[in-house]
């Protein structure tokens, strides 16, 4: 297990009017390479959960462990988890700051105290990874689009290697294209570094297309995980916990209540016109 | 008067000192040409587009937040450009923006809602009317004495509706108000927002990044580069699902599933689009 919580639990303002526990005794756990989409309403802890992954959050009580290490074990510890575990903030945009996107995407690595060619070649690295031309590198960030400032930020962590990118609704905002550039690059990007990939959203889509495991929040716990097919199909439940299924699922759902047989697990366009055609007996898998 | 706005050649250029909006590469290049664009009373119109279309800029001209560079917006035939009159546009046109916690300035929620009517001088019975009114009409009634930041976001984007119909508007203008919601949040919003155009007949102008959301509308505006591409029924313009997607942007799911199965030869109509009419659609192609 690459990353693992153990019956964590955090309160904010402890001993104040205000003191509020946003998420308890939760026991979560990635593995390396895997990609986990982690839904759940607003409010429900995703964002108090992943800032305890790098170590941005202490617990308040239970324990982070990363490659079976306590992350809070030492001050050099908890350093370290920064650089292997690179999180993604909603908007990440608002904090480009440098003069050129290179100079933005070169913050993290320079950091990390890497030389001169080391931070060069994994500058390049990144931005092919998110999808930013090379032209673009010498711009300034706030030159850029909407979508296109999304992935140079998105670039900067990606910069660092890390061996767990999370990432906070990384396509909020964006419109359709550019959605699907940040997730082709999130893809990519865990397609060559093998890199275990936690997706924060609140896009049921996405996580379909994506995530091989899904990790469902609710009122600070962890209420259901599984397979697509698994989670996906207690549609009745997600709804309660003002969740959803993708609404091409919802298309196969109303079908099959018509009587048509069609499988249990359809979660994309394709899987739909080709589980169809199946049927009609004109598709490919048509025995 | 059936036209509540109504745009002639209108056409806007941000100040180089106001430059900066997400998506406006060049301070100098017009952000909309020519528009020329006319909203029924009581109709619900959708606009799309891709980030750095114009859409945000088109909507704060319908209330006068930002005044046209050249050509004119009239609200109920007041041209905005017109001072002695710009406090009656603005009473008929109500904005309500992405995020929820930077609309709401007041605790309890009613308080919150109460917020414009006594900025406007409205008189405390009425206010106390108005304030009623509109929590019921969004569905927050019974958590009128909530702290807002205990609730849902789905909850506070409602609440920041509240607040604009207790102005008593003509008009209501959201510039994607689902963006940060979950889906329960983003289905709350959406039902009252067509419960409002439908019930109380108030005029509805949705900016949206999900098709999805454009479906119950009576026209879809389509804007690419600060013009209007299309305007038409949203069956009409998801039928062009080719047009779009050069225009960055994509259809419904439902929409995707029909295009895919015509490719595949199959005869179904590819303008169902809601998950029921989609469904049927698919069933009555089979014997």
């Amino acid at each position: 297990m690459l990353i693992r919580t153990q019956n964590l639990t955090h309160t904010y303002s402890v001993g104040t009017p205000f003191e509020r526990t946003a998420i308890r005794g939760v026991d979560f756990h990635a593995q390396k390479g895997e990609v986990i989409g982690l839904i759940g309403h607003t409010g429900s802890g995703k964002s108090t959960l992943i800032q305890h992954l790098n170590g941005l959050l202490p617990p308040t009580s239970g324990t982070v462990f990363f490659d079976g290490e306590d992350i809070h074990a030492s001050k050099q510890t908890t350093k370290r988890v920064r650089f292997r575990v690179g999180l993604v903030f909603q908007y990440p945009e608002y904090q480009l700051f440098e003069e050129t996107v290179e100079r933005d995407i070169a913050f993290g690595p320079k950091n990390m105290g890497l030389d001169t060619g080391e931070i060069a070649a994994r500058v390049e690295e990144a931005a092919a990874l998110a999808g930013l031309t090379k032209e673009l590198l010498q711009q300034s960030p706030f030159a850029l689009s909407g979508g296109q400032k999304r992935r140079a930020a998105i670039a900067g962590v990606m910069a660092m290697r890390p061996e767990v990118l999370i990432l906070d609704e990384p396509t909020a905002g964006l419109d359709p294209r550019g959605r699907d550039e940040i997730m082709s690059g999130i893809r990519r990007f865990h397609r060559e570094t093998d890199a275990t990939v936690i997706l924060v959203t609140h896009s049921m889509e996405e996580i379909a297309r994506t995530a091989d495991r899904i990790v469902v929040m609710n009122d600070g716990e962890i209420a259901m995980q599984g397979t697509r097919n698994e989670v996906f199909a207690r549609s009745a439940e997600l709804n309660a916990m003002g969740l959803d299924v993708p609404e091409i699922t919802r298309v196969a759902m109303r079908l099959r209540a018509m009587g048509l047989d069609l499988p249990e697990n359809i979660f994309t366009v394709e899987q739909a016109a080709r589980a169809i055609l199946t049927l009609k007996g004109g598709g490919p898998n048509a025995s | 008067m059936p036209n509540l706005i109504q745009t002639q050649n209108l056409t806007f250029t941000y100040h180089a000192a106001e430059s900066g909006a997400l998506g406006t590469p060049s301070a100098a290049a017009p952000v909309l040409r020519e528009i020329n664009l006319t909203i029924q009373r009581g109709t619900f119109v959708a606009v799309v587009g891709a980030n750095g279309s114009g859409k945000s800029t088109l909507a704060k001209l319908f209330n006068g937040i930002l005044l046209p560079s050249g050509g004119k917006v009239y609200v109920d035939g007041m041209d905005t450009l017109d001072e002695a009159t710009i406090l009656e546009v603005r009473r008929r046109i109500g904005l309500v923006f992405q995020n929820p916690d930077n609309q709401i300035v007041s605790t309890p929620v009613e308080d919150d809602v109460a917020f414009a009517p006594e900025n406007l001088g409205v008189p405390p019975a009425e206010i106390r009317q108005r304030v009623d009114d509109a929590l019921k009409a969004v569905g927050m009634y019974d958590l009128r004495r909530h702290a807002p930041h205990l609730l849902s976001g789905g909850q506070k984007q409602r609440v920041a509706i509240a607040g604009v119909i207790a102005m008593r508007p003509e008009c209501i203008v959201l510039d994607e108000p689902t963006a940060m919601l979950d889906p329960i949040g983003r289905r709350e919003v959406l039902d009252t927002v067509r419960r409002l155009n439908a019930e109380h007949g108030i005029t509805i102008v949705l900016i949206t990044h999900h098709m999805s959301e454009c479906i119950d509308a009576d026209h879809l505006v389509v804007m690419s580069e600060g013009e209007i591409v299309m305007d038409d029924t949203p069956k009409a313009v998801f039928t062009q699902a080719d047009r779009l997607t050069e225009l960055g942007l994509t259809v419904p799911p439902t929409t995707a599933l029909l295009h895919e199965l015509r490719k595949s030869g199959v005869d179904v109509p590819v303008d169902a689009l809601t998950i029921n009419a989609c469904a049927e659609a698919i069933y009555k192609t089979f014997p």
